[in-house]
């Protein structure tokens, strides 16, 4: 698929999935014949019906049967084809996990796995229904790419990316309707290698999905503090980009609508142990709970992860530890 | 497709090496799955078409339940896909024949097993692939009745004939006992035939070591996806391990050995 100047603002109306689905995979299948979707029973929420309609030879419907689409998926994607898993990420990274390390890890399926609703995005839906653990689960399967995307435009560049891999990928939504934009032009995305918004030396802050808008938020406010931050898009979390680390910062922050147990901040805690000089890292996600269920804001607001929150603890950590 | 004789011999052949294996390794072999499933699996390879290993339209054969895997390579053996060297690396350090079949086409293993219940949802794949590509060749599933407990066997069953996948047959080794005993015991599951017929499958119900029967009943085709019901005896043929749970996993010891040696052999009449 061409990058051409994206139109965000209806991508973004779309939300991920359904800018990736609605918008992303209609051109990449008009394109090549061997992409199949799999949804367990998700087609609707996901944007999937525009695809469904128009190629129902390669749409498969699994019912509410996450561990069975993935086995089917792999038997697919050893004959030959591309299959491409759609279901809630709580389900395709949890109640298949199993299935996942089988075929996309074990037996090296080329699968592409997509988990919408991500993080806190389901609100009301409750806990059963957040997928916080998903980065964390799936980072652990050999071989297998993690790709969490900042915007609506990003997830059809990830989609195109995933398409071509050589082997399976998980790529994380979470961002639903009107989604907030953070390219409003083209840039060269690749798996794999993060991109720098933002330049600064006082603070590197590296975000993935829906944090990194916050992220540039956050960088806003603490420039008005004094305070320069870098601000870097990890959208993949596996295999995590080690070469954007800023030496010169004195303090990294990771920033992720996930878990801060084995996501981004985890990940990123494995590659500063190995830098020197090693900045101290501070981890911004949700603290090992289950939250109180509300409003995304309520949600956010728990986990620490509002704009304002986010400054405060960053003020504060650099207030505690000044150098000598 | 071999005669009867050619094939019961085939079959004592393939006892005969898999009680080597087991003799050969210290760790222990899965012997009761893979004794009650040696005539399924050589009527099988009988059965099935495969020209050659990397023929795209070559039938498959599906080994769900990776414990029967004394079974695959003896069958594989027996029918020129893996050599003699090649099993007398069963279970040794770097081996590619584990205790649990592990892909590898060239030698004609077509599915990772050990993690039960997944083979079928697996098959499901690969037949929707081949009918999309308009190929005429067929997939058997062989499936253990223990393993029926996993819950994605169901989703599995229940998406072949919602598919309309009549190029799947579903075979259940059914030995009646699971790792921990027998199954009416562990989780009890009467009536698979009427089950498998509720879910729309063309269903019989055979003596699984009966290769008469097996090869009867293997190239049938139906309307609906097909499934046989394969009555079998864990560890058959082999006195002192049949109906005895320690025969899913255990060693053998030189003596004992020569005992199932002496009775596989007096089974056939030599």
């Amino acid at each position: 698929m061409e990058t051409e100047k994206p139109n965000t603002k209806l991508l973004s109306m779309l939300g991920m999935a359904g800018s990736m689905f609605g918008v992303g995979l209609m051109s990449l299948a008009a394109e090549r014949d061997d992409i199949i979707v799999l949804s367990a029973d998700m087609s609707t929420p996901a944007g999937l019906d525009k695809f469904k309609a128009s190629y129902p030879d390669r749409f498969i419907n699994v019912g509410i049967a996450e561990q069975n689409m993935i086995g089917i998926a792999a038997g697919l994607a050893d004959e030959g084809y591309v299959p491409v898993c759609v279901a809630q990420a709580c389900f395709i990274s949890m109640r298949a996990f199993e299935q996942v390390r089988q075929f996309a890890g074990y037996m090296n399926g080329r699968i592409i796995l997509v988990g919408i609703g991500a993080g806190l995005s389901l609100q009301y839906m409750g806990n059963t229904h957040f997928a916080i653990e998903d980065m964390a689960l799936m980072r652990t399967i050999p071989g297998m790419t993690v790709v969490s995307p900042c915007d609506a435009y990003e997830a059809i560049m990830t989609l195109t990316a995933a398409i071509s891999s050589p082997g399976p990928v998980y790529i994380r939504l979470n961002a639903g309707l009107g989604s907030p934009v953070v390219y409003n032009e083209p840039y060269k995305f690749i798996i794999g290698k993060a991109h720098q918004l933002m330049d600064g030396d006082d603070v590197q802050i590296i975000a993935t999905g829906s944090m990194v808008h916050v992220a540039l938020q956050v960088a806003d406010d603490l420039s008005a503090r004094g305070v320069n931050a870098n601000v870097v898009n990890m959208h993949t979390i596996k295999p995590i980009d080690d070469s954007i680390v800023n030496c010169r910062a004195r303090l990294a922050v990771t920033i992720e609508e996930h878990s801060v147990i084995g996501g981004l901040g985890s990940a990123m805690a494995e590659v500063l142990i190995n830098t020197c000089p090693q900045p101290r890292l501070l981890t911004i996600g949700v603290d090992d709970r289950f939250l109180q269920v509300g409003s995304y804001n309520y949600l956010l607001e728990q986990a620490g992860l509002t704009v304002e929150q986010i400054v405060r603890t960053i003020m504060k950590e650099l207030t505690d530890n000044k150098p000598d | 497709m071999a005669d009867l004789g050619v094939l019961k011999s085939q079959c004592k052949e393939m006892k005969l090496k898999a009680l080597e294996m087991a003799l050969s390794t210290s760790f222990g072999a899965h012997i009761g799955g893979g004794f009650s499933a040696m005539e399924i699996m050589a009527a099988l390879y009988a059965v099935a078409d495969i020209p050659s290993l990397s023929e795209p339209s070559r039938d498959r054969v599906i080994l769900s339940k990776g414990h029967g895997v004394l079974a695959l390579y003896t069958a594989l053996w027996q029918n020129g896909f893996l050599t003699a060297d090649e099993l007398a690396t069963f279970e040794t350090d770097g081996t590619q024949f584990h205790g649990h079949p592990h892909r590898n086409l060239a030698k004609g293993i077509e599915f990772s097993g050990g993690s039960l219940g997944l083979g079928i949802s697996y098959a499901v794949g690969v037949a929707l692939a081949c009918r999309k590509r308009n190929y005429s060749n067929h997939i058997y599933v062989v499936v253990g009745d223990g393993e029926m407990n996993e819950g994605i066997v169901w989703e599995a069953l229940m998406s072949i004939v919602h598919f309309g996948l009549n190029n799947v047959t579903i075979i259940v080794d059914k030995n009646g006992y699971q790792l921990d005993g027998p199954t009416e015991e562990v989780m009890s599951l009467p009536a698979i035939d009427e089950k498998l017929r509720s879910f729309g499958y063309d269903v019989s119900v055979i003596n699984g070591h009966s290769i008469e029967l097996l090869l009867d009943e293997l190239p049938k085709r139906g309307a609906t996806p097909r499934a046989i019901v394969a009555n079998t005896v864990k560890a058959n043929g082999i006195s002192f391990l049949q109906h005895n749970k320690l025969s899913h996993q255990c060693t053998m010891t030189r003596k004992k050995y020569q005992q199932a040696v002496d009775e596989i052999i007096t089974s056939y009449g030599d």
